[in-house]
Parts: structure tokens; sequence; C-alpha cells
């Protein structure tokens, strides 16, 4: 028994009524639909699938107005830990030489006490004047901020004293 | 020309647009007549159908010929077709029309349908079974696949597909005896 009739003997034994109905296509379809159908498939199948294009960083964060919110939002903070990491990492331009900041001072002391003692003779003496003049001089011999300036000026008034006013002419 | 010629010639770069078109030649009538009973409307079979077809073409390399090309092609165009149904539903108000009713009134107004009595009395009450029936009367009765080529297309036991078709019959059977009761 083929497959066709043993449909029908099924179908027979369930319902002899309908075993009876023609089994005419009550559906039409329009005059040259099926060689307009392939044309069309065969044209949609042979352009090339254009991907979506994923939106770029900007789009994702100024799409729209709710995106826009967080855009700013990852900006300000974008800016924020840009400018601490560059606070925080950046090395202490004032003294340069200061390890840290408990025993810095006195290092650097002995550090620049060092490098002059080592290169007065290659020093600018007019600079080394400006610097015995701005610091003075401590009692241990190193300089001293402020100390000089009461002697040099006492020392200038003198020299002025000894002096007649016609030398000055 | 066989199933095997066709994919061979699909497989084969140069071929492939010459393969896919016989593969359409050979199959798009039976798909479109099975996605039409399902949607009913020929401007949605159509659409399901060129879907079809398209998701075809792209997944043809995926084919392993574990089953028959037909019955693997049936299941692609079944799926869109129950995509596009219950995408269908999702969109009508169900305060306003259930899908069934929405069928029907499809079929009463489709410029392509024409059957005599009779087949307009089975199509109405084929619209009125529940999805799974409809479907599986269909493939048995019209497109007279086997249960096992129809388990391979819906996924379902032999069993369950055999209970399926004897309520479709059943259902369908008294709907005609109640259409006739009332003349």
């Amino acid at each position: 028994m083929n497959r066709k009739e043993e449909i029908r003997k099924e179908l027979e034994e369930l319902s002899p009524l309908l075993s009876k109905l023609d089994k005419d296509n009550p559906f039409e379809v329009p005059y040259g639909y099926f060689d307009k159908m392939q044309r069309e498939v065969l044209q949609q199948v042979k352009e090339p699938q254009v991907s979506p294009a994923r939106p770029g960083i900007w789009a994702w964060l100024f799409g729209n107005q709710r995106s826009g919110r967080l855009g700013l939002g990852v900006i300000s903070l974008l800016v924020v830990a840009t400018a601490g990491f560059f606070y925080w990492s950046a090395p202490n331009v004032a003294n340069p030489l200061a390890g840290s900041e408990a025993g810095g001072e006195a290092s650097w002391e002995q550090a620049a006490a060092a490098y002059l003692t080592a290169n007065i003779d290659e020093l600018d003496d007019d600079l080394l004047a400006d610097l015995v003049v701005d610091r003075g001089t401590a009692e241990d011999g190193t300089p001293q901020e402020g100390a000089l300036d009461e002697q040099l000026m006492e020392e200038i008034l003198n020299e002025l004293d000894d002096l007649e006013i016609e030398d000055l002419l | 020309m066989s199933d095997e010629q066709i994919l061979s010639l699909i497989q084969d770069h140069q071929q492939r647009e010459r393969g896919f078109r016989l593969l359409m030649e050979q199959y798009q009538e039976r798909l479109y007549w099975h996605v039409r009973r399902m949607v009913v409307e020929h401007e949605d079979a159509n659409d399901v159908i060129q879907n079809t077809f398209i998701k075809v073409y792209r997944s043809i390399d995926r084919f392993k010929g574990q089953s028959a090309l037909y019955t693997w092609l049936y299941r692609i165009a079944t799926n869109e077709a129950i995509t596009y149904l219950n995408n269908r539903k999702k969109k009508s108000t169900a305060a306003l029309d259930d899908a069934d009713n929405n069928l029907e009134n499809q079929l009463a107004a489709d410029d392509y349908f024409d059957g005599d009595r009779a087949q307009v009395l089975l199509q109405k009450a084929l619209v009125k079974l529940p999805e799974k029936q409809r479907l599986v009367f269909q493939l048995r009765y019209y497109e007279e696949l086997s249960y096992q080529e129809m388990s391979e297309v819906l996924d379902t036991s032999v069993g369950a597909l055999k209970s399926s078709y004897h309520h479709a019959v059943k259902k369908i059977e008294a709907y005609f005896r109640a259409v006739g009761s009332n003349r």
C-alpha cells in the first residue's frame, strides 16, 4: 500500500465524511507569482549583507538624552581621575631633591653644601653673594636667612661715614 | 534533478546560484501552499516564503543531510510561519479579535480564495483548530507526509502526532455536522 492510499484509508476510518471531500486547493496566487518571488529572493540573497553599524563611543555616550547624561558623567569622572593621577604621581617640583617630607630638608641642605664645597671655584661670585645675602650665616658657618642683612648694612654705613662728601661727588 | 545534485551544485561556489534556483523551482510551490494554509493571506504567505528561502540560502552549508532535504525545508518554513503568526497575535488587540477569528475574517476577505462550499467549510474549520493540530492535519492531509517525516519537521513524537491528527479530524467533522444541522 502506498502512502497516499494509506493516508486515505486512515482518514476513512476516522471520518468517512471528510474522506469523501475532494482535496481541491481553494487558494490562488497572482499570475506569474512564483517566477517573481524567485527573482526577488535571488536579488535579496545576492545583495551583500550589511551588518548594522555598531554605534561609536560618541553615539553610545550622547545618542539620546539619557545616554547624554551618562556621557557627561563619564567624562567628568575621567577628567577628575586624570587630574588626580597627575597630581599624586608628579614629582615634587618645589623640592626635587627631597626623598620624603621627614628629613628632606636636612638632606637637601647637606647635598647643597657638598655641591658648593666641591664646585666653589666654578660658581658665579655674584650669585653666591646673593645666596649669602638671602640666607645669612648660621653659627656653624652654613648660610642662615637674614643673619647677614643687618651686619652688611652696618659695614656699609660705617664705610659711608668714613668717606668725605667730596669723594662721593 | 535529485536533492543530492542540487546540494552539490550549491556547495560549488561557482554554481551556487544555479543550484539554489533549482532548489526553489523544486520546492517553492509545495512550501508556499503549506505556508499559505497556515497564514491564509497571500501577502503574508509571500513574506514568510521569501524569509524562508533567504534563511535556507544562508544556512544551507549547515545542512548535514541527517534528514531529507524537503523535511528540513518544511521545518524552516513551518518555524517561519509559526513565528509570523505569533508576532501577528502579539500585535492584534486581544479584546478586539482573537487569532482564529482574525484568520477566518482574512479567509472571507482574501481575493485569492475561491473554493466551493465544502472547501470553504474545511478552511473555516481548520482556522478554528489549535495551531499544532492544524499543522499536523495540513502536513498529513495535504502534504501527505509520513508520521516519521512529520516528527522530523515538528520535533514531536509519532504517537503525539497520531493523536493530534485524530483529534483534528474529529473536530473538523464536528464542525461540518454543526454547520449542516444549522442549515
